[in-house]
């Protein structure tokens, strides 16, 4: 009985304080959500506030699953044909027939993920998914083969909140990974290092951190590591390993590549920089050293689980420092993604979203090179800020919007279409927009920070017209997160 | 308005906008610039200058080799390519310079890789940041002399882009000057800097929009129009740029697609010629307006192509190639030495001029810039007077 009240008291106390002292305010609910995902509308802002912070992390991490909400292109999951002979032996035309259909692939496949982000329950899946493919690139323009992108794709998301080192095994042997970074060719006669040096130099040590002849013993483990050709999937090709002994990073042995990364894996240089990364996607440009090292330290204990580090990544001080809110420039996916979510704009057809991605410098499936975006400042040029303003002022003219519109030359080239695109008005989600929110709260939604421009108070329960909302959008302060 | 109204009305523009710059004429130096050209997608060199009389060559490109008929010839061993007649009269009066065999150590045939280490100036297994212009412009030539750092006219702003570069990049005046118009400026100070950025972003296009507009405003500058489709339109208003005054010590104009893998005979063709066509009408309206000698232009390109033809009438992803320097200053030529057929590697040629000594020449011979890349190992060449 005593116990029972205690527990009660315990109880009534905990509840007491949550509302007090652990309730969130509504800006760090909407810091929470711009960072973790493409931002909020208001009522889920004021949703997520009214949960305890840590319960509000909690709710996002276990969002997050391996699963979709929109179906990918049908043609992703017909037999692959691989066909070499047919390769071969094609006309020329023919072989710019199977171009042409590779490219219309890829370009639905960009459109489904943009449709995908729109759409998503789990914007945090969606955001690490997209982390993982700016880590370990590759691209269409490169492999070519879209449904080998697809399925790196999906190891991503199923790895989204995984295991890093298992991801990094899971990588190495990645047909989209092993094309973009040559290794399918490589053999005991002529290793082929990109694999090997990229591994070591972009993905987990980082530079300094090993010597050219590591790189040389590595490239040696990972021979033979290549694709079925009539598969597409990964095939060890035993005759074109090197099954000599190699010495990496101080160990000697017949090393193959699954004991590199496990060797790799024990250098503390992995969690650092993938920790460093982390930070500049989800906190700011300007990592604080001593929590990095905090949390690296962490995430080795806890063998590299992604969920544990995420959480107190999220729950760290610098995470929740308002300091830090609005310190990040929205990507081209945020920008374009959040533009959509927030007036609940459906995706009509994404491979429109998908050029205008591409046209704002962030063409997903094709980062520019082995070091992905560089993000960041780089984001903003005068070029994409310009591009940037027209793509809202084409939304609100409504008759030409580009992002689910009409075929614009300066945005996508209509040829690149194999059929036809319909005209759609946005107005009318704009209109929906204004009469369902006044002045506070859309200020609040849209920006993470006062305007500069200061005739939009937040105290203001007045109704907006449309070109006021451009306005808003126009501001220097709609760029950031 | 000759120079002199001009820098009347640039001063009296400075004070009126409050712009931080001062009139480069004020200070009676000429300026200098750099026209770069983009051959985009990887030009095959051994189809635009080309060893005509190589009984090799023939052997290599059974298909789609040129003719003695289908060249220009140019020295005893080299010849151009027809399509760039229009260049001729630049080469007679020795004001174009062609250096051979341009390429650097452990080429990259990926595109978007090779044309990184061009743009940035890296080696082949170096990632830099930086566009290889931010690191040499010297700061007497660099903003705010002019008025931006850098204008990009079409694709691909990389080679001025970092260090702090002022960059714009527009399809053609009237659009950016348009777009620019969407943009409100807002000054204020702030400690966020990522919210700095964006609005230094948005000061340097709105001062490039308003300069511009406000001096196309008072002169209306007729030049004829430029011959050489989209590729002449870019050097039109690269010529329109610097005729005003109001531009970068580089502006950038691209071309292509070069990435002839397939029955190239007929796109090559084409493209080189509008790429010799745009260059005539842009040295005629420099020469209208005496600013040829205050001009170099120069081509680039991610790579040559393979030296052997493939099946399909094209020539694949390859390595070292000739490229082109041209202004009043210019010392008309041959430079480098042309790659020998009979030495190729993986049967690509070799490089014999790094693509750094280009690069040097622009920085340490045209604009004297105390720094170059790395100019002790890849020096300077003397083709400029």
């Amino acid at each position: 009985m005593f116990k029972t009240i205690q527990y009660i008291a315990l109880l009534l106390g905990f509840l007491v304080a949550s509302h007090s002292v652990l309730a969130m305010q509504y800006d760090e609910a909407r810091h929470l959500l711009s960072r973790t995902g493409f931002g909020g509308s208001y009522k889920e802002i004021e949703q997520l506030s009214k949960l305890g912070y840590p319960h509000a992390v909690d709710q996002l991490l276990n969002g997050v699953n391996g699963t979709v909400e929109v179906q990918p292109p049908s043609w992703l999951f017909e037999p692959i044909r691989f066909d070499r002979k047919r390769m071969r032996d094609a006309s020329e035309e023919e072989r710019r027939d199977m171009r042409r259909e590779m490219r219309q692939k890829g370009l639905e496949l960009k459109g489904w993920w943009y449709s995908e982000m729109v759409n998503t329950d789990s914007p945090l899946t969606e955001k690490l998914t997209l982390f993982w493919h700016n880590h370990f690139t590759s691209s269409l323009q490169k492999v070519k083969i879209p449904i080998l992108l697809y399925r790196q794709n999906e190891l991503f998301r199923r790895y989204a909140l995984g295991n890093y080192k298992d991801l990094a095994h899971a990588i190495s042997r990645d047909p989209a990974m092993l094309g973009y970074l040559d290794n399918f060719k490589s053999s005991k006669q002529s290793p082929n290092e990109n694999f090997a040096r990229e591994l070591l130099e972009l993905f987990t040590l980082g530079e300094g951190n090993y010597s050219e002849q590591d790189i040389k013993e590595a490239a040696r483990a990972f021979t033979g590591w290549s694709i079925d050709r009539n598969t597409g999937e990964f095939r060890f090709y035993k005759r074109l390993h090197d099954f000599g002994t190699k010495e990496f990073l101080g160990i000697s042995g017949k090393l193959g590549g699954d004991d590199i990364v496990d060797i790799i894996f024990q250098q503390p240089e992995v969690a650092t920089l993938l920790v460093n990364k982390l930070w500049i996607e989800f906190i700011s440009e300007t990592p604080n050293k001593i929590e990095v090292d905090r949390l690296a330290k962490n995430f080795r204990a806890n063998n590299y689980e992604m969920k544990p580090l995420m959480r107190e990544l999220l729950m760290s001080q610098d995470f929740r420092d308002p300091a830090n809110y609005g310190r990040l420039i929205k990507s081209p996916v945020d920008f374009i993604v959040g533009t959509l979510r927030i007036f609940d704009i459906p995706v009509h057809d994404g491979r429109l979203v998908a050029f205008a991605g591409a046209h704002l410098g962030q063409n997903v499936f094709d980062p520019p090179n082995v070091k992905g975006w560089p993000g960041g400042e780089e984001w903003i040029t005068s070029s994409s800020l310009l591009s940037r303003q027209q793509l809202l002022e084409r939304m609100f003219r409504g008759n030409d919007a580009v992002m689910t519109g009409r075929a614009d030359r300066n945005f996508i080239k209509p040829k690149m279409l194999r059929d036809g695109n319909q005209k759609v008005d946005l107005r009318p989600f704009l209109e929906d927009f204004i009469k369902s929110h006044d002045q506070q709260e859309i200020v609040t939604t849209l920006l993470v920070d006062d305007p500069l421009d200061v005739r939009f108070t937040t105290s203001s329960k007045r109704s907006l017209s449309t070109s006021e909302i451009l306005t808003l959008m126009s501001d220097p302060v709609f760029q950031l997160k | 308005m000759n120079r002199r109204e001009f820098i009347k009305l640039s001063a009296a523009f400075s004070t009126a906008y409050g712009l931080p710059y001062q009139s480069l004429w004020a200070q009676q130096t000429r300026p200098k610039y750099l026209v770069l050209i983009e051959l985009n997608g990887g030009n095959d060199g051994l189809n635009t200058i080309i060893p005509i009389r190589d009984p090799l060559y023939k052997k290599i490109r059974p298909g789609i080799g040129l003719t003695e008929s289908e060249v220009i010839q140019l020295s005893d061993k080299l010849a151009m390519h027809q399509a760039l007649e229009p260049l001729n009269a630049l080469w007679q009066a020795k004001d174009l310079a062609i250096v051979n065999g341009v390429g650097y150590e452990n080429p990259n045939r990926s595109h978007f890789r090779s044309i990184e280490i061009w743009d940035t100036a890296s080696d082949s297994d170096e990632y830099l940041d930086t566009g290889w212009l931010s690191r040499v412009i010297p700061g007497n030539v660099r903003h705010p002399n002019y008025l931006v750092d850098g204008v990009v006219i079409g694709r691909n702003a990389t080679p001025v882009s970092g260090n702090n570069m002022r960059t714009i990049v527009m399809n053609t005046i009237a659009n950016f000057t348009r777009q620019a118009k969407l943009i409100e400026q807002k000054k204020q100070q702030t400690k966020n800097p990522a919210l700095a950025h964006i609005l230094d972003v948005q000061s340097d296009i709105k001062n490039a929009a308003q300069a511009i507009e406000q001096k196309n405003l008072g002169t209306n500058i007729q030049i004829p129009q430029f011959h050489g489709g989209r590729f002449g339109k870019q050097l039109q208003e690269a010529a329109k740029l610097i005729i005003n005054s109001t531009a970068a010590p580089v502006i950038k104009v691209s071309i292509g697609s070069f990435d002839t893998h397939a029955n190239q005979k007929g796109v090559h063709q084409r493209l080189l010629g509008q790429l010799a066509q745009g260059i005539r009408s842009f040295y005629q309206a420099m020469r209208d307006y005496n600013l040829w000698n205050d001009v170099i232009m120069m081509t680039y390109s991610e790579f040559g192509r393979r030296a052997k033809q493939n099946a399909s009438q094209g020539t694949d992803h390859g390595t070292a190639a000739p490229h082109i320097l041209m202004g009043g200053r210019v010392k008309g030529g041959f430079y480098g030495q042309q790659p020998s057929l009979n030495n190729l590697e993986d049967n690509d040629l070799r490089y014999t001029v790094d693509f750094r000594s280009l690069y040097n020449t622009i920085a340490i011979n045209w604009w004297e810039s105390p720094t170059g890349i790395d100019n002790s190992r890849y020096p300077a060449l003397d083709l400029i007077s």
